[in-house]
């Protein structure tokens, strides 16, 4: 008796190279390409070699599924499937060189396969290649147009690329495929705030949150865009709605406090930081953000206190030389202040070179 | 005065209803203190004859006899009154409040004009409301008085508006930092009207200190006679204040008035005989020559007090009470701020100019600085919105030779009472005054102001995760905030010009040209003795900078100083080469069209310079060549540099120069002064830009001779 062929699906999730939620969904075999191998005589071991290495796959012990994918490959030379998933095997072990081999000879032996160009174009978006990462999908695409992850991965390589417009129209052939699928709308929303265009960001941005109501990313990014767009309250309502469905967002409670500062509430803006660096310690944006919000209460010795803090955790981190400069300015330690104008300068702050010189710093 | 103060009493004497509180200097009061009434009544008489004493009240003399009468006895309003006087009369202006309110306490009559110098007091204490009340009260109390002071009268309006100024004056203070300049600067003695040259390393100053030369006291004030001092800069501080000795110094009051910005020249103020005249001293070295007076133009009969050279040393602004109307007899009017050219051809200073009304006020008008930046003029008046006294305001000069309205530089640099004196470095950063304020040496001090801008914004970070699809944490882009310089557009440049060969100090003339319009905008002389030199390159120009010596090649260098540049200073020490065989000579101020060959028309003061040496040295032969940096492929860069040089030839070739004089090549990169490896090595881009702006050049070399 045969054994029944593995049908289940496995996932990959390629966090390692950042990109995420799309299920990376491989189906072992359909139906129909079960049928159709048993039809090409597929070998029982072959049947039984690939199954189990799709059960290591799923349990990311890809060296072991690689040795079940080469003893089914070792049965039934052509088959495509196995090459396909012992490719994702290689990348899931960062074998880029053996993953593409893979990749390539399913593509040898159909030509017609569009996945395997997507998983090439993942391996090259995971190395920040963007363009070769957008060839591969525009073969993928070229094969399968229908497909939302072939759309939706090209327009974060055009996003990566700032090649807004073209991933904007991915963003809404993804759109036109699923309408519903919030990772667009949201995406959409932040190349328009990169663009600058902070109204169709939020158009966007609130476009993601009504599809998908538990996206503390989209809720964040909403707060950002209303923060660009000086309105406080409603920045810091949304940050709020991104905290509430992550009590431990650490980059809304920092975001939210900026919007405070800005808003002029500045003990609100010091409560959030001190959240920021209560959820994680080592937080140099936080400590500076604080620090900020001590000049503006003119709390200079609480500011230098602050920036040295973040000079701790970040000793090239620029602003915090800059705005240290400015506390130890007011704290009359002009000397002091130039030495970190001139750091910060050095770190690329290019507005304490202006100070560094109009302060005659040179000059005392 | 003296008559004034006396009908001030006469209300007095008329108001024993408030005898339980003013407390007379009677024995029916002080019936168990007769030998201490004897003798505070005595201090009373000492005090009154300095108070009333002719042909002046020496209020200072006055005090100390009051003061011992007022121990004895604090209740008496004329006493109060009196002190108080005193006080408003010193540097000590500001205790006058507390004797004037108890004066007027114990007696509301005590003077009818009480509420005036009530209003005066609390005014220099910068009580802006008090003030204004108490002057409004006075208007309206005198409003039908025919026998009222009118003079007190037209002072309480000013004051008025005065006082309304100040208010709102303060309540956008200055961002400064106000520090004495301490000890080895500042004594006992009064010190003021402190100079400086343009990158503040050396100060002058006057003071009156028990030193003086030949150690003389003025009767009519009874402080010593005044000198002047100086003192450099020693790392962060300065060297202890030394006489500037004689010639400039003499036995009577020496003052000073102002420096060149290159430190080369000083203007000092020789009393005259009372009518106060302007006279210059040149430097060579550390020599001061003995002063000479300034053309009858600016010294007149009547009193000029104050002056300073323009950045270009064209012009020079003055001080002076002369009529406006010209006329050369009469009494002096209050002072205006005047300015007079320099006549090359005469050699004399020329054609005077009164500053329009927009500047020069109905009241005095003292204390002109010109800032290096050629068109900033900080001056004091006493009109305008000033808060009190002398303020010191800044105009602007712009291109069309028009003066903006004056701007009052604000509390707390500017105070109720007199504000004068002020300079500023090039920066803009520092400015030095002359106060009396607590804390200090005593008597007039002199004072740094730091002046911070605009409040600087801090610079914060947040992050986002912009794409749901990838999990990466991105910066937010922070647009930094432009640095709005709204002072020191300009640029310093100083150094020391040595004999290439020696590395003597050598003495040379300095032209600084407009490269865009060609014209010649000043001239300068490096130091005889030790060839140092300073210019002041206001923003706004590309400068062509010719260092011209006898018997040696020029040395040019271009700075382009764009608007709202940041201030920089450049310190370049420049070194002569002698026209001899194999000498090359970097040609700074040619310029060609972006990635071409093209003679730029800014090229041609540096093209006719060279065309002068050529025709002065008839047997010269010359190599032009060409640099570019390394920036292109070293076939393109070859190409640039040779046509550029083959352009320079055939523009010397069209003026004149015959061609058998004349070589060229181009090198392309191959011999770059900085290195690729080199210019990796700087941290800004500036720098680096620069380094690659040295490696772009034309050189001549010399052949022959």
């Amino acid at each position: 008796m045969r054994k029944t062929f593995f049908l289940v699906c496995f996932s990959l999730l390629l966090y390692s190279n950042g990109a995420k939620g799309q299920n990376s969904e491989v189906k072992v075999l359909t139906a129909e390409e079960l049928e159709e191998l048993r039809n090409q005589q597929l070998p029982a071991e072959a049947e039984r070699a690939y199954n189990e290495g799709a059960s290591a796959f799923i349990s990311k012990n890809y060296q072991e599924a690689i040795t079940k994918f080469n003893e089914a490959i070792e049965r039934y030379p052509s088959f495509t499937r196995a090459y396909l998933s012992r490719g994702m095997s290689y990348a899931g072990l960062k074998s880029k060189e053996n993953a593409f081999k893979d990749f390539d000879k399913v593509l040898e032996l159909d030509a017609t396969n569009s996945l395997a160009n997507y998983e090439k174009a993942l391996i090259y978006f995971q190395d920040q290649n963007y363009q070769k990462a957008i060839e591969e999908l525009n073969v993928a695409i070229s094969k399968n147009d229908i497909e939302l992850k072939y759309h939706y991965q090209r327009a974060m390589a055009y996003f990566q690329l700032e090649d807004y417009q073209k991933a904007i129209a991915d963003l809404d052939r993804v759109i036109g495929i699923n309408p519903d699928f919030a990772y667009a709308y949201n995406d959409k929303g932040s190349i328009y705030k990169e663009l600058g265009e902070m109204d169709k960001a939020v158009e966007n941005y609130k476009l993601a949150v009504s599809k998908d109501a538990t996206s503390k990313i989209a809720y964040n990014n909403l707060g950002a865009a209303y923060r660009k767009q000086g309105k406080f309250d409603l920045a810091i309502e949304a940050f709020t709605n991104a905290i509430k469905i992550d009590k431990d967002f650490y980059i809304a409670y920092n975001n939210r406090g900026y919007a405070k500062l800005e808003k002029g509430d500045y003990n609100g803006a010091i409560a959030d930081f001190d959240e920021v660096t209560r959820l994680k310690h080592d937080y140099a944006f936080a400590y500076n953000n604080k620090a900020s919000v001590y000049i503006k209460l003119e709390k200079w010795e609480e500011a230098v206190k602050e920036c040295d803090k973040a000079l701790k955790f970040n000793p090239d981190y620029g602003y915090a030389y800059y705005n240290r400069g400015i506390a130890n300015e007011m704290l009359h330690q002009e000397e002091k202040s130039c030495e970190d104008w001139a750091k910060a300068a050095e770190l690329g702050v290019e507005i304490a070179n202006s100070y560094y010189s109009n302060s005659e710093c040179n000059n005392f | 005065m003296k008559n004034i103060i006396r009908l001030l009493f006469v209300s007095f004497l008329t108001t024993s209803v408030f005898a339980q509180t003013d407390t007379p200097f009677d024995k029916s009061v002080f019936k168990e203190q007769k030998d201490q009434l004897k003798e505070a009544v005595k201090n009373i008489s000492e005090g009154d004859k300095y108070f009333y004493g002719e042909p002046f009240s020496d209020y200072k003399q006055a005090l100390p006899y009051y003061e011992k009468a007022y121990a004895f006895n604090p209740n008496n309003a004329e006493l109060n009154f009196k002190v108080g006087i005193c006080y408003l009369n010193t540097n000590f202006r500001t205790k006058s409040l507390d004797y004037f309110s108890k004066a007027q306490k114990l007696n509301p009559s005590v003077s009818a004009d009480i509420k005036y110098y009530l209003g005066q007091s609390s005014q220099l204490n910068s009580k802006w409301d008090e003030a204004l009340k108490y002057y409004n009260e006075y208007l309206s109390d005198n409003q039908s008085n025919k026998n009222a002071n009118s003079s007190l009268m037209e002072n309480a309006r000013k004051r008025i508006t005065e006082c309304n100024s100040g208010k709102a004056l303060q309540k956008k203070p200055a961002r400064v930092f106000i520090d004495n300049l301490g000890g080895n600067i500042n004594s006992e003695y009064p010190e003021y009207s402190m100079i400086m040259n343009a990158d503040g390393s050396e100060i002058y100053f006057t003071t009156r200190r028990n030193t003086t030369t030949g150690g003389g006291v003025d009767e009519v004030n009874g402080g010593y006679f005044e000198d002047i001092f100086y003192a450099k800069k020693d790392g962060k501080k300065w060297t202890p204040a030394a006489n500037l000795g004689a010639p400039i110094n003499t036995d009577g009051h020496d003052a000073t008035v102002a420096l060149s910005p290159d430190g080369q020249k000083m203007l000092v103020y020789i009393d005259d005989k009372g009518n106060g005249n302007i006279y210059e001293s040149i430097r060579t070295g550390n020599t001061w020559s003995k002063p000479k007076k300034l053309d009858d133009i600016i010294s007149s009969p009547f009193h000029e007090s104050s002056a300073c050279y323009s950045v270009d040393g064209k012009r020079l602004y003055f001080i002076s009470n002369r009529p406006k109307d010209g006329s050369k007899k009469g009494a002096g009017g209050d002072r205006d701020i005047y300015y007079v050219t320099w006549n090359a051809e005469k050699s004399k200073w020329d054609n005077l100019v009164r500053l329009p009304d927009n500047i020069n006020s109905q009241y005095d008008e003292d204390g002109i600085f010109v800032h290096p930046d050629g068109k900033t003029l900080y001056f004091s008046s006493k009109g305008h919105n000033s808060m009190g006294g002398y303020d010191i305001f800044y105009t602007v000069l712009d291109e069309k030779g028009n003066f903006s309205n004056p701007v009052n530089i604000g509390w707390p640099v500017n105070t109720p009472d007199d504000d004068i004196f002020f300079t500023m470095t090039a920066s803009g950063r520092f400015g030095y005054m002359t106060s009396f304020r607590e804390k200090g040496f005593g008597e007039k001090d002199l004072y740094k102001v730091t002046f911070l801008g605009e409040p600087k914004q801090p610079l914060l970070n947040t992050e986002d995760i912009l794409l749901a699809g990838l999990d990466v944490i991105k910066q937010e882009k922070t647009i930094e905030p432009i640095v709005k310089n709204d002072r020191g557009e300009l640029a310093l440049l100083k150094g020391t010009i040595y004999d290439d060969k020696t590395k003597k100090p050598l003495y040379a003339k300095i032209e600084l040209y407009d490269n865009v319009t060609g014209a010649l905008l000043a001239e300068f002389e490096s130091d005889k003795e030790n060839g140092r030199y300073m210019l002041s390159l206001p923003a706004g120009k590309n400068y062509g900078i010719a260092v011209k010596a006898d018997g040696y090649l020029f040395h040019s260098e271009n700075f382009d100083i764009p608007k709202g540049a940041d201030y920089t200073e450049y310190n370049k020490d420049v070194y002569m080469k002698k026209i001899e065989v194999g000498e090359v000579i970097v040609l700074k101020n040619i310029f060609y069209d972006l990635g071409k060959h093209t003679l730029r028309p800014e090229s041609k003061s540096e093209l006719d310079r060279l065309i002068k040496l050529m025709n002065d040295n008839p047997t010269l032969k010359i190599q032009i060549s060409g640099h570019t940096d390394s920036r292109g492929s070293d076939q393109s860069n070859k190409e640039l540099s040779l046509n550029r040089a083959k352009e320079v030839v055939n523009y010397l070739v069209n003026a004149g120069i015959a061609a058998a004089r004349l070589k060229y090549e181009g090198y392309g990169e191959e011999q770059l002064i900085y290195s690729d490896a080199d210019i990796a090595k700087l941290k800004t881009t500036k720098e680096k830009e620069a380094a690659h702006q040295e490696n772009r050049r034309t050189e001549f070399k010399i052949l022959s001779k």
